[in-house]
């Protein structure tokens, strides 16, 4: 119950802060110490959220839709072969140089590449996203793995436990906290980077928008879409915040509490 | 019945090997309550491992009930000292004491009933649906002995289990130790380096110690039964035992030195 009032009361705090940025924003504005043009005022980009909100769905859904499903497939890929650089030390061997040789790409080199073996379509957005997420996922899950303290692993032998069992029943379960962290991180990524594509290749999606905007100098209908990416992110960190915590919750205050 | 035969360990260190413990030849009856001395370092705990099938030594053997030890084997079962890292965190105290009873052999419902009558033994019924990281350290162990027995061992290989506990709570897991060993129902073997918790405890205190670690002491404790933290500790002859296993560990020290 205490717990409950506290945590009103900071989210209380945090909506004032919110307003007191708002104002602060608007008084800025008002005062005319920004050229006229450069700084929109907060009313100013509410109001062109709204004029242009019937243009937002469609678009706000194909990102959404975009950076899911490379988040899907790019986390899937980086846990498995996390979990298998983890788990089995001959599959580490063998492709422990292709992964380091891969990894530090940065994914945003691979559009050109992705424009000749994809063309534009919603495949380049995904391949790409998903190969940026993979690895955040890869490392956590590797990590994970090889992290678990070697003294579960004993019990798990006392026990009696053999090799398929150890690894299903306590091999995963432990190092399960830090494939969710990696799962986190990866969504941000995801999003950050299907966005990035549209940007480059503006043909659908909200980053397409507003980079279509910005050229064609409808400033109201670039805030607007600025300020739809954001909530887009929102949702999307939310959703995931609150699936892992039902799945965490059993793991303890330090991996189920906080943000 | 668990025998030690001429078991050695070196491990290598500088491009050479270093021995552990060398030579070491005991046996453990069924019922007899050991506890294991020495200073840190002396190699303890990869004797218990070595003894529980964790760890294979260099040479010489363990036998358990006169078949070899290569593997860890279901009658023996051991406790770690740091029960909130060998508890599975994941799952509630009830959980983790069902996880050691073999699949498949009974219903889920009979095994939960089972490790509740665990639970209860070591005092913790009502902490059952409780994680390991929401008890206290002292009931983390009890979780980890209730495990250590739900598994079907009827030989316990005791890594300082007490090492991290307050005095109360270790006085506390002491006499339960005691009731659970039931005056010989079950054979023990516990690794301390606390010389007064070994007398308090055991039948039998083995005292480890020298460069390369041997048997520097093997003392019987004709203590009466049933112990009690203050009339035993306060007896004349735990003193005696007492200064009799110091000389023991003193001895192997000063050979150290030379």
């Amino acid at each position: 119950m205490k717990r409950a009032h506290r945590s009103h009361a900071e989210r209380l705090r945090g909506c004032a802060f919110v307003a007191f940025l708002a104002a602060l924003w608007s008084g800025v504005c008002a005062s005319g110490v920004v050229p006229e043009g450069q700084l929109p005022s907060p009313y100013e980009v509410l109001r062109a959220f709204i004029a242009e909100s019937p243009r937002l769905p469609a678009q706000a859904l194909a990102t959404l839709n975009r950076t899911l499903l490379a988040f899907l497939l790019g986390g899937l890929g980086g846990l498995g072969l996390g979990l298998g650089h983890g788990v089995f030390p001959l599959f580490r061997k063998t492709t422990h140089l292709a992964i380091e040789g891969l990894r530090p790409l940065p994914s945003v080199a691979l559009i050109p590449l992705g424009i000749l073996l994809y063309g534009m379509g919603n495949q380049l957005n995904i391949a790409i996203a998903a190969f940026a997420c993979a690895w955040p996922c890869f490392i956590s899950a590797r990590d994970g793995v090889r992290g678990v303290n070697p003294m579960l692993l004993d019990t798990a032998r006392t026990l009696g436990l053999g090799r398929a069992q150890t690894i299903r029943r306590v091999l995963l379960p432990a190092a399960f906290p830090a494939m969710v962290t990696g799962l986190r991180i990866a969504l941000g990524i995801a999003f950050a980077v299907e966005v990035s594509v549209e940007l480059v290749i503006p043909k659908q999606g909200l980053g397409a928008l507003a980079s279509t905007a910005a050229l064609a100098g409808e400033s109201g209908l670039l805030y607007a879409a600025i300020l739809a990416l954001g909530l887009v992110g929102l949702l999307l960190n939310h959703l995931l915040r609150r699936a892992t915590q039902r799945l965490l919750r059993s793991y303890g205050p330090q991996w189920s509490g906080g943000a | 019945m668990i025998s030690i035969q001429s078991l050695s360990m070196t491990y290598p260190k500088n491009g050479s090997l270093a021995p552990v413990f060398q030579d070491l030849c005991f046996d453990v009856p069924e019922g007899q309550f050991l506890a294991i001395v020495g200073p840190s370092g002396c190699g303890k705990t990869t004797l218990l491992r070595c003894m529980a099938g964790l760890t294979q030594a260099t040479s010489g053997g363990v036998l358990f009930n006169d078949l070899p030890v290569n593997r860890p084997s279901l009658g023996l079962s051991m406790v770690f000292q740091d029960s909130v890292n060998s508890l599975f965190p994941w799952k509630t105290a009830l959980e983790n004491v069902v996880f050691a009873m073999a699949r498949g052999a009974t219903s889920s419902r009979e095994k939960k009933e089972a490790a509740l009558g665990y639970m209860e033994m070591v005092g913790l019924a009502r902490q059952s649906s409780s994680y390991p990281w929401e008890l206290s350290g002292g009931m983390q162990q009890r979780v980890a002995l209730a495990r250590a027995l739900a598994g079907g061992a009827d030989t316990l290989l005791l890594d300082e289990p007490f090492a991290s506990l307050d005095a109360q709570a270790r006085a506390e897991l002491e006499d339960l130790l005691l009731a659970m060993w039931g005056g010989g129902q079950r054979t023990f073997v516990i690794v301390t380096h606390d010389v007064d918790e070994a007398l308090y405890l055991s039948d039998r205190v083995l005292i480890l110690g020298g460069e390369a670690t041997t048997v520097q002491g093997d003392i019987l404790v004709d203590l009466p039964h049933p112990r009690h933290q203050l009339t035993t500790r306060g007896d004349p002859r735990f003193s005696e035992l007492r200064v009799a296993v110091h000389q023991h560990l003193t001895h192997g020290a000063g050979r150290e030195a030379e």
